[in-house]
């Protein structure tokens, strides 16, 4: 039958995540799908907020955990979905990293936008800025030496990954949430460094290393079932 | 309703929310979830106002939390929830209020103004009230956990915050008997940073106790049904019900997918820090995979129930009304914020003097 | 009496589209048939047939959910189906407002619900709201229908389902509190109180234990009775099709093999044979033995009991020896007194006894909630607070050291592959066990060629597992726990959502396994395969051991069937039926003994 065993490529464009842009989506409205998927997504991103707090036990209260396994997840769901993907982060913060350890609404409300701005830098970055210099704004060019038959450069994708998101936007994160926190009273003064310090590196640790594991190991799967969004919210 | 709907009703002792279940029938399942929002949105208020209040306004309000943590206390007991906490979540709570008592005074502890003692050894061993707490509290603790070491911090820590104030004092009715041990060992704290740091640690407890008070007073379906109260339109309302409703299904995923990974030996060998982080990160596959397989099957039996072409959609007893009970709580709390963070009032000070 | 067709497939196909990597293949072939009013189709085709892409594109949601691209219509969509005379799906030239250009477009209705309903097989997937009411009520809802409609509708649809006693409740039931069937039954009361036209169930009963499959039957019946609604399941099980079915399609790799009333199809007991489709235990026994009811093989027990009557009774093997285990066998898994309660409350084992030796082939069958998932896990060092005794290989599970080497020993397969698959290659996922027993590379390399081979997936080695089908990711983790040979299996449910011959292939493999040496523990709620392939089966309910013994003892004692709530298998139930006229007659209790016996009697008839 026409068709079969026949290649699909989803871009005639200069790179294979060409499609992938700032632009609102695809002109379509959120099918069914996509609305109750990313609903999903969010309550994943709620639940695996709350075990990054609470498998650490006491080290990680304060809703600080010194190991913020969540934050490389909801950075690729952002990547992948857009708006969703920053819906996510903050809700996820706000109720599993927040109301379910018992910060409070007040509190947890505050200082989840310490959550929702890494994403949303990263998405605007990577797919406004970086994408048209040879980037892939969904990451693969982290482990993979090609992409569609365009071949990466993975050296200056980590030397990009690591500046932006690992220090540049992870800085901006830690200040802004431990800076909530003591603003609140929620951390004593004197604990304000080691503290960013604690949240800066336990999510520069959870982002490397886990990273290249979520895009290598899901980010085809994702766009083969055509659900990677060309634009902010389709 | 028919005699048997009511009957049948009233045996429905227990009701699902979103961590456990709370007793059917008690004043706080009968208040609107806007008020219960309300309540833990002002006491965290005035938790954090309450243990932040500058020393030149008189110091942190003690009172006022300890206050605030009975009414929270009393809630959880009325709503016939304090069993599932205290069987599940007492543990996980009770080091956090703890440990922020202790990073309090441990970076906060040159705070100026009068010195409190604190022995960590008297000199002695006392007999007495302190020693009966000692072996009551390691009794209940051990015949409830089985471990020794989970047993002995409580035990130990009750004791010696028992013995301590009577150890110099000596009352026949506290200390019955001193038998010489060792040496005396103290340290000196600053007064005002122990005041700051209980103030903290209670407001802490406050916060969290509300937190649960919350999630475990409150079903997820009154959320949606508010949001339709508020004005969010059926789609919105119904996607913020879907998260919900996923949540208990991906937590139950979650745990069959770590327990597939305990089944293929990932627990077996003593991993590094490194191993185990990237374990940690193998179990989003399979979480994605299925993530992405309902949501795909509840996006085929959203459309079969007809969603993509509704247009009017009926609230059928989605929503509640606002009672007396809401408002008076409502009111209650307000005048209490007003009392403390408006007016700048603070229950400790106007007690003790 | 012709009736108004309300459902018309013509030379229809179907290919899902690709986004990225390689075109898929057509997944309908030029599918023909028509369903008229009233009627009772059943689907019925091995796993991967094509049979929920056409539930699908009979309610409308290919294409509107699974959309094609614009300008591909033509690849992807051929053919039409009409839906009450109206066209539901077809490409057609229409005039395209930006060019003026006559375009080939998909056309047909936009919304087949609330006239079509459709109920899927999982029933987590499809109970979307958190309380019964909500749930009832939702379609309702989306229809607009005031509240006064929506509450009597919901009650009257709740108690044609069974589920009647939950109405003064139903507000406060949560999901969580209703198991699988229940849940099937109150999606089936959302779409009938939608008052539908056309209800089509893709295999409403895979996923249940025996009381909800019981319960789903039920409910369909009752829907029939009282409503002419016109009936599409899709169904393995030939008793629900036979009894209930007007008309039967049976379709293989997108194409239709077999359209017909249910005797003519079900007559074709070769065509069953080479598609892997199960035509139920009699049926197999009258084509394998010979026998004939009225031209053709019998479908039920009182037509197999005619056929069979007048043979020479006298000739079958009076008694059967089940082959004993060695008695010198040792213990290898011992529970004793063993009790579990979970976080909320409920308690899940009271009280359980029972030794399995080595070598044993055991089956451990009851109803969801009995306690078959919560024991085996505990063996597998999976749960860990318990009361009582359990040791494997002699080994004390209350050691932590001990819980902590397990796995080396205990293989556990779950029941969902979707949750244990981890790599994104079939020769990794194999190998991940492996890795963290921190076996050699070049024993890896070895052992999961091994694993692959003995499950039939060894050409498969460089694939991603996420696009394996159903029952080859179902082999893939019997491979992985497999390649860690363990002394011990234990085996989820490996047969829901599977077909017959995969179900089969399955157990067969864990035969092989179990002669090579491996002590295997499976639990099932197919009775079928278990009289077939195990010889001892431990029967949980509420919690305790209510036998553990012979499976041909449990299946030949009324009284225990009934109070565990099971329903032996076709064979047995015959053998059972056979024993009330001739009690000197052995206890049969699956195909091949009674093809056996049967074909004995021939032989001795014949000299």
């Amino acid at each position: 039958m026409s068709g079969e065993g026949k290649t699909v490529s989803n871009t005639k464009n200069k790179y294979p995540w060409s499609n992938y842009t700032l632009k609102l989506g695809r002109g379509e409205p959120v099918s069914t799908t996509q609305y109750v998927l990313y609903a999903v997504q969010i309550a994943a991103v709620i639940i695996l907020s709350y075990l990054s707090v609470v498998l650490l036990g006491p080290l990680s209260y304060s809703g600080i955990s010194l190991f913020y396994f969540v934050y490389p997840f909801f950075l690729v769901f952002t990547m992948w979905w857009g708006i969703w993907g920053i819906l996510g982060a903050y809700i996820g913060c706000v109720v599993g990293a927040g109301l379910m350890v018992g910060l409070g609404p007040v509190a947890s409300g505050a200082y989840a936008i310490s959550d929702l701005i890494p994403p949303l830098i990263a998405f605007i970055v990577y797919r406004g800025l970086l994408a048209n210099r040879g980037i892939d704004s969904l990451w693969r060019d982290l482990t993979d030496k090609e992409v569609a038959g365009f071949k990466t450069n993975r050296v200056a994708a980590w030397v990009l990954f690591i500046a932006i998101n690992g220090v540049i936007i992870n800085a901006v994160s830690a200040e802004l949430g431990v800076g909530i926190e003591n603003y609140l009273g929620l951390i004593p003064p004197g604990a304000f460094w080691g503290w960013w310090a604690g949240w800066f590196f336990g999510d520069l640790l959870a982002m490397i290393i886990i990273t290249p594991v979520l895009v290598k190991g899901l980010t085809n799967l994702v766009e083969r079932q055509g659900l990677i969004n060309r634009g902010w919210i389709t | 309703m028919a005699k048997d709907d009511v009957e049948a009703r009233t045996s429905k002792k227990y009701v699902r929310t979103f961590i456990f279940s709370m007793k059917t029938g008690t004043p706080i399942e009968k208040l609107h979830v806007i008020t219960k929002f309300f309540m833990i949105a002002a006491m965290s208020v005035l938790a954090l106002y309450m243990f932040d209040i500058s020393v030149s306004k008189g110091g942190p309000d003690i009172i006022g939390l300890i206050f605030l943590l009975i009414i929270v206390f009393a809630l959880l007991i009325i709503s016939g929830t304090s069993k599932y906490l205290v069987n599940s979540y007492l543990l996980l709570a009770l080091p956090v209020p703890i440990s922020e008592f202790i990073w309090w005074l441990f970076f906060d502890g040159g705070l100026p103004g009068a010195k409190v003692t604190f022995y960590l050894w008297p000199g002695f061993f006392p007999f007495g009230l302190s020693t009966a707490v000692l072996v009551l509290v390691f009794g209940v603790v051990y015949y409830r956990t089985r471990s020794f070491i989970i047993a002995v911090i409580p035990a130990v820590l009750l004791w010696w915050l028992t013995a301590m104030p009577g150890t110099l004092d000596f009352s026949p009715l506290t200390t019955w008997f001193k038998l010489p041990i060792g040496a005396t060992s103290s340290f000196t704290l600053p007064y005002l940073s122990v005041t700051v740091a209980l103030s903290k640690a209670l407001g802490f407890a406050v916060l969290i106790y509300t937190s649960f008070l919350f999630l475990l007073t409150t079903r997820d379906t009154e959320i949606a049904g508010a949001m339709r109260q508020l004005g969010l339109s059926f789609k919105k309302s119904f996607f913020i019900a879907l998260i919900f409703r996923s949540l208990n299904t991906l937590l139950i995923d979650y745990e069959n997918i770590r327990m597939a990974q305990t089944a293929r030996a990932a627990g077996v060998n003593r991993k590094s820090v490194f191993s185990k982080i990237i374990d940690l990160a193998y179990v989003s596959i399979p979480l994605v995979a299925t993530m992405i397989r309902r949501s795909t099957e509840m996006g085929v039996a959203l459309y079969a129930r007809g969603f993509e072409a509704s247009k009017k959609v009926t609230s059928f007893k989605e929503t509640k009304g606002i009672t007396y009970m809401d408002v008076t709580v409502i009111a209650i709390l307000s005048a209490f914020l007003i009392y403390e963070v408006v007016l700048g009032h603070n229950i400790n000070n106007l007690l003790i003097r | 009496m012709t009736r108004t067709p309300v459902l018309e497939v013509k030379d229809f196909w179907w290919k899902y589209r690709s986004f990225v990597g390689v075109e898929n293949p057509y997944t309908l072939k030029g599918l023909s048939f028509t369903v008229e009013k009233g009627e009772f189709l059943g689907i019925i085709g091995p796993s991967g047939a094509g049979k929920t892409t056409l539930c699908y594109a009979l309610t409308g949601i290919i294409p509107k959910v699974f959309s094609v691209p614009y300008g591909q219509e033509n690849e992807h969509i051929k053919g039409e189906i009409k839906l009450f005379g109206q066209t539901l799906t077809k490409v057609d030239k229409v005039k395209d407002e930006k060019t003026g250009n006559m375009v080939d477009r998909v056309v047909g209705m936009k919304q087949t619900a609330p006239r079509v309903g459709l109920l899927l097989q999982d029933p987590e997937n499809q109970f979307l709201r958190m309380d019964l009411l909500h749930e009832i009520s939702f379609g309702m809802e989306l229809l607009g229908l005031s509240e006064g409609e929506i509450e009597s509708r919901a009650k009257e649809a709740l108690e044609l389902v069974g589920l009647g006693p939950l109405w003064p409740i139903a507000d406060l039931v949560h999901p969580s509190e209703l198991s699988g069937g229940q849940k099937q039954r109150a999606a089936i009361a959302s779409f009938i109180a939608l008052r539908p036209e056309v209800l089509i169930l893709d295999e409403p009963t895979s996923n249940l234990d025996p009381e909800g499959k019981l319960g789903i039957i039920q409910a369909i019946d009752n829907i029939k009775k009282e409503y002419d609604i016109t009936i599409i399941l899709v169904e393995h099980n030939p008793e629900v099709i036979q009894k209930y079915a007007d008309k039967v399609l049976a379709i293989n790799d997108g194409q239709a093999i077999a359209y017909g009333t249910t005797e003519q199809v079900y007559s074709q007991c070769k065509l069953f044979d080479e598609n892997g489709l199960y035509s139920s235990d009699i049926a197999r026994i009258g084509w394998k033995a010979g026998l004939s009811y009225n031209g053709r093989v019998p479908f039920t027990v009182d037509e197999m009991l005619e056929s069979f009557d007048g043979r020479n009774q006298k000739s079958l093997a009076p008694t059967l020896e089940d082959d004993p285990i060695d008695p010198s066998a040792q213990e290898i898994i011992s529970v004793k007194d063993l009790s579990y309660s979970y976080e909320d409350g409920t308690q899940a084992l009271k009280g359980v006894t029972f030794t399995i030796k080595q070598g044993e082939y055991v089956g451990l069958i009851g109803q969801n909630g009995a306690g078959k998932s919560t024991v085996s896990k505990i063996i597998s060092g999976l749960y860990k607070k318990f009361q009582g005794e359990a040791k494997v290989m002699g080994m004390d599970l209350r050691d932590k050291k001990v819980i902590q080497k397990i796995p080396c020993y205990v293989g556990y397969v779950f029941q969902n592959p979707d949750n244990q698959i981890f790599m994104r290659k079939v020769y990794d996922e194999v190998a991940y066990g492996l890795k963290n027993l921190k076996v050699p590379q070049q024993e890896i390399d070895q052992r999961v060629k091994e694993a692959l081979k003995s499950v039939g997936l060894l050409s498969k080695i460089d694939e991603d597992p996420m696009f394996l089908g159903k029952g080859e990711k179902r082999r893939l983790t019997v491979a992985s726990i497999l390649a860690m040979n363990p002394k011990i299996m234990i085996v989820d449910e490996p047969t829901t959502g599977q077909d017959f011959r995969m179900s089969e292939d399955i157990m067969c493999l864990l035969e092989e396994l179990n002669k090579a040496g491996t002590t295997i523990l499976v639990i099932t709620h197919d009775m079928t395969l278990i009289s077939e392939h195990t010889k001892r089966v431990i029967v949980m309910h509420n919690g305790a051991v209510l036998y553990d013994g012979s499976t041909r003892g449990f299946f030949s004692n009324e009284e225990l069937l009934d109070k565990a709530d099971i329903i032996p298998p076709m064979a047995a139930r015959f053998s059972l039926e056979y024993k009330k006229k001739n009690p000197a007659a052995p206890n049969l209790m699956n195909v091949k003994e009674w093809v056996t016996a049967i074909n004995d009697v021939k032989q001795t008839e014949s000299k």
